[in-house]
């Protein structure tokens, strides 16, 4: 575990916070150090919808395949444990959850996962979602002790979204993880159609989309209905050579 | 409450069938009155600037709409315009200004609580559904779960509905849960670069190819995202 980037990444949040942010880059900010913090393979946050689905919100990397496998979790697998009991979930794979998780536990060895573990974001005694930890190394490579550091982490993701809820003077928290699940959704579309229109992968496409939301300053989701709506308009095209984007400290 | 499972949402929905749209449509706000003890019920549609009422459950809901429409502000023109929901547990609380003609003119019309949630699936901005109490008071979280479950319903309804006339299709795509996989929504957005057509239509195109071929929507994406299916606009 690296203490320094911790710090770090706790400096970069209460810097965010007080700002007119965007809570989708903000949570990337956090499942992407939650992954170097840990020395973890990958990371990834799940949202539960009004019907108590998880969907994936954010993920350390946009791969299909990776957010896929977030995304089973939503039938079996650790997040929807934890997301169930309230507890951390934390297991060995294969060994301990092929057994467990007949589904979920063989997809993820597929993709040289070795261990996982998910915490629940809680809320005033309620759990809205859970951050998602996958470790390629070996079986030992996240440990019990990880977890209280997880744990803050996956916190401070549930303060920045009622931050953002608060920013916009919402009633109720449902609306809030309504309009980041439904915020998820409008970036899939977006995505799909800057890969269509460019002709070039889905988590090239998001990377197109995070660099317009940064040189304009706008919202990521605002940039992908924008994206969706357009039509068959141009003007996206001049994506492909990207103007130099300029580094926003807690990204670094 | 809502019993859970969409099963069961789309046997209340879908009494007949060949119940039309329409049907639907009415069964689907008059379920939302039951459900949340509302007064009365509204599903519009949008489209840009532009709303038209689909249903109205009695003419006090419907002329709640008409306000909005007439003043170009009101909480379902909020709703439409952020993507938020927004409640009004008191329209007469005069330290709320932001609605300064609707406000009063919905209380003149015996209104006094309206709750609004947006109908919409990521960026396709389908409609609104609108609720209206005549007595003050917010509206309790279970009550607001299951409103939400209908407004989701509403969506595909409204997409499915529009592209597709077929009744079997809607039960389908409400009824298959792969539809919220990611790669579902990445290839609504590739379609509608493919056949240039709006984000709603690609996502009925996607339901309808699904039910056509009996293949989940899931499946269908993926091999759109493959680029071993293109779909045909109808």
């Amino acid at each position: 575990m690296e203490v320094e980037k911790l710090a770090q990444t706790f400096v970069s949040l209460a810097d965010t916070l007080v700002d007119d942010f965007d809570v989708f880059d903000l949570l990337h900010m956090l499942t992407s150090r939650c992954r170097e913090v840990l020395g973890a393979a990958a990371t990834g946050l799940l949202l539960a919808d009004s019907e108590g689905r998880l969907h994936v919100t954010v993920a350390s990397s946009e791969s299909a395949r990776l957010l896929d496998l977030f995304q089973l979790q939503n039938d079996e697998g650790p997040c929807l444990e934890c997301f169930r009991t309230g507890e951390p979930v934390r297991a060995g794979l294969p060994d301990a959850a092929v057994t467990r998780w007949p589904a979920f536990a063989p997809a993820a060895v597929s993709e040289g996962f070795t261990t996982v573990l998910a915490l629940p974001l809680r809320l005033r005694g309620e759990v809205i979602g859970a951050l998602n930890v996958f470790g390629d190394g070996d079986n030992e490579s996240i440990q019990e002790e990880d977890i209280p550091v997880a744990q803050c982490l996956a916190d401070a993701a549930t303060i920045a979204i009622l931050q953002d809820r608060l920013a916009h003077d919402r009633n109720v928290l449902t609306d809030q993880l309504q309009f980041a699940l439904n915020s998820r959704v409008a970036i899939e579309q977006a995505k799909g159609a800057l890969a269509s229109r460019l002709d070039i992968g889905t988590g090239e496409a998001f990377d197109l989309l995070r660099a317009r939301s940064r040189q304009t300053r706008r919202r990521l989701v605002d940039v992908a209905a924008e994206v969706v709506n357009a039509g068959v308009a141009t003007g996206w095209d001049s994506l492909t050579e990207p103007a130099k984007t300029p580094e926003r400290r807690q990204d670094t | 409450m809502l019993p859970q499972g969409w099963s069961t949402l789309i046997a209340l929905l879908d009494g007949h069938p060949d119940a039309d749209p329409m049907t639907r449509v009415q069964r689907l706000c008059d379920l939302c009155v039951q459900v949340s003890g509302a007064t009365g019920a509204t599903l519009a549609i949008s489209s840009g600037d532009l709303r038209s009422t689909v249903c109205a459950t009695d003419p006090v809901s419907d002329r709640l709409e008409e306000l909005q429409l007439t003043f170009s502000e009101g909480p379902a023109v909020t709703a439409v315009k952020d993507g938020w929901s927004v409640l009004v547990p008191d329209l007469a609380d005069g330290s709320d200004t932001r609605w300064p003609l609707f406000a009063p003119a919905a209380v003149e019309q015996g209104a006094r609580a309206y709750f609004t949630f947006p109908v919409q699936v990521g960026a396709i901005r389908l409609g609104v559904l609108s609720l209206y109490r005549a007595v003050s008071g917010m509206v309790g979280p279970e009550r607001i779960r299951d409103i939400r479950v209908l407004a989701d319903a509403a969506a595909v309804l409204l997409t499915v509905g529009t592209g597709v006339q077929a009744a079997e299709a809607f039960v389908w795509a409400l009824d298959d849960r792969s539809r919220f996989r990611a790669e579902v929504h990445q290839a609504v957005g590739a379609t509608t670069v493919q056949l240039g057509v709006t984000a709603g239509q690609a996502f009925a195109l996607l339901c309808a190819h699904a039910f056509a071929t009996g293949t989940p929507i899931a499946g269908v994406a993926a091999d759109i995202m493959a680029k071993r299916l293109t779909l045909q606009s109808s």
